[in-house]
């Protein structure tokens, strides 16, 4: 479904993605590891068109369509199904939970369709429905998660990009967050998720890449990288 | 009511509407671009200018209005796209540079186009007339400004809070790449907050010739500098401290002109900006902003 070819990416005068390569296939979780600084959120920023290459392509592949995501406005790329749920959440702190969420539907046309994930996303985080007029920068951490991954569903995802969603959060959120991504997946979204919590990404992951310096270093299914000798010892702190 | 009293609180008002309607464009700018915007006054010049030239065609008032405030929309529209749109991310000095050249442009074209002399502003002779209200009275003038500024607010109020464009722009105002990752053609909702708040100035020129009775091309730097004072009063970026501000500053200023000695009254400004300075001393981030971090 998507397919990075060769991106290299500048941040000032940083060359901060240096060469990269990865496939997400149809359906499937891929996840994204690497220590701060290793250009996972970068390679994000660049596919949802918040940054511009200086080479490579990213190529979705929706239906029968085919787009460059490298040469697309931002705008063009959520209306095409790609949604891209950034780092700390981004919520917009002085507008209601549920302005929020309109937020996020801000693309979609049909409203009945609207209301309908409206009720779906409800059903999945019932605290939602609870304070949809308190502004949401008041909710906690956990519940402005949610508020990013409800606002990201309302605009109908074909592909999800997600940027740490447990970073900062108490466990049994982070529970209830990995629990909605995998149900996500089965409905038949296609994920891409960059997690410091590596082993808990593995452990769900049908794919995953590990990021060093810019670059892919190594691939392979979930499983395969979460018994990876190297991968152990760098992300998942188990000593040799 | 004391007739004086009441004189007074009606002009404090009156001009309070004018102030407000040009602070909150100004802020809605700020808002939504970080941009402190010092040609914005000269809006109230061009809609002042554009009445003068619309009642000498003929046009009736009720369609002078609604024209105003098309070409304050037109005109704000077109300083943001031929001029801030391309210096969009640099840095909030080359932006505050930039509005000062473009002040200075409207200024000397419009004395080169129209010369410097003042003109008599052609406002309908009823609108001079005082109406009473049980021993008291006021100007006609006065009184269509105060009303039909509270309806232009409250249209801006249900646009901003229960419009989809309203809440895109606010919440590109609050945070403009969370927005664009919403799909939000974040230049397009810049546009509508520059035309919106450019045709409440141009509007509020259409008051300040009926007001005044005369217009030149400099009289916007006045109304601007008072926009500006207004935000900081009420909290720059935040609406309705713009319009409370406006409103606080109208009345401040009538009521030092009205309650010290009369050879204070030359000097009102100098009080309002003596209040500026207190105001800003006891809450830094203006009267109406929770006490937060300086938005960046």
């Amino acid at each position: 479904m998507l397919e990075v070819r060769d991106l290299n990416v500048y941040r000032g005068a940083t060359h901060v993605l240096k060469g990269v390569s990865f496939d997400v296939r149809q359906g499937q979780l891929a996840a994204l590891i690497g220590a701060n600084g290793a250009g996972k959120s970068t390679t994000l920023l660049t596919l949802s068109g918040l940054l511009r290459p200086r080479s490579g392509s990213a190529l979705l592949h929706i239906e029968n369509e085919t787009l460059d995501l490298t040469r697309m406005s931002s705008e063009k790329i959520v209306r095409a199904g790609l949604i891209h749920c950034p780092e700390g959440r981004q919520i917009f702190q002085s507008l209601s939970v549920a302005e929020n969420l309109d937020m996020g539907a801000y693309t979609q046309r049909d409203r009945a369709e609207v209301r309908r994930t409206m009720e779906e996303v409800h059903t999945l985080f019932p605290i939602l429905a609870e304070r949809a007029n308190v502004a949401a920068g008041s909710l906690s951490g956990g519940e402005q998660m949610m508020v990013a991954i409800g606002r990201a569903l309302l605009a109908k995802p074909k592909m999800l990009l997600l940027d740490e969603p447990s970073l900062g959060l108490a466990p049994l959120v982070v529970e209830t967050i990995f629990d909605v991504i995998q149900r996500l997946k089965s409905t038949g979204v296609t994920i891409l998720l960059i997690e410091q919590n590596a082993a808990m990404a593995l452990e769900i992951a049908d794919s995953a890449y590990v990021m060093e310096n810019g670059n892919i270093v190594l691939s392979g299914t979930g499983k395969e990288l979460a018994s990876n000798d190297r991968v152990r010892q760098s992300y998942l702190g188990v000593t040799a | 009511m004391n007739q004086y009293l009441f004189q007074q609180l009606i002009n404090g008002l009156a001009l309070g509407s004018l102030y407000a309607l040009v602070a909150i464009g100004f802020s809605m700018i700020y808002g939504i671009v970080r941009l402190i915007n010092f040609a914005h006054g000269d809006l109230v010049m061009i809609g002042a200018f554009s009445t003068l030239a619309l009642v000498t065609a003929g046009v009736p008032w009720p369609l002078i209005l609604v024209f105003v405030l098309a070409i304050g929309a037109i005109a704000g529209m077109t300083i943001e796209t031929i001029v801030f749109r391309p210096i969009r991310g640099a840095s909030q000095v080359t932006g505050f540079i930039a509005t000062l050249a473009v002040s200075i442009a409207i200024q000397n074209s419009a004395l080169m186009i129209l010369s410097g002399q003042p003109r008599n502003f052609l406002f309908p002779a009823f609108m001079r007339q005082r109406v009473g209200f049980g021993g008291v009275n006021a100007s006609l003038t006065d009184i269509a400004i105060i009303v039909l500024t509270l309806l232009l607010i409250g249209g801006l109020f249900l646009v901003v809070y229960r419009t989809r464009l309203g809440t895109a722009m606010r919440a590109t105002a609050e945070n403009l790449t969370a927005a664009r990752l919403m799909g939000v053609a974040v230049n397009r909702t810049i546009l509508a907050a520059f035309a919106i708040g450019s045709a409440l100035a141009a509007v509020s020129g259409l008051f300040w010739g009926g007001k005044f009775g005369q217009i030149d091309p400099l009289l916007g730097f006045v109304p601007g500098l008072k926009a500006f004072v207004a935000c900081v009063i009420g909290g720059v970026g935040s609406i309705g401290g713009a319009m409370l501000g406006g409103y606080i500053l109208g009345l401040a200023e009538v009521l030092f002109v009205g309650l010290l000695p009369q050879e204070f009254s030359g000097y009102r400004d100098t009080f309002v900006f003596l209040l500026l300075i207190v105001i800003l001393l006891i809450r830094p981030s203006g009267l109406f902003v929770r006490q937060t971090e300086e938005r960046a």
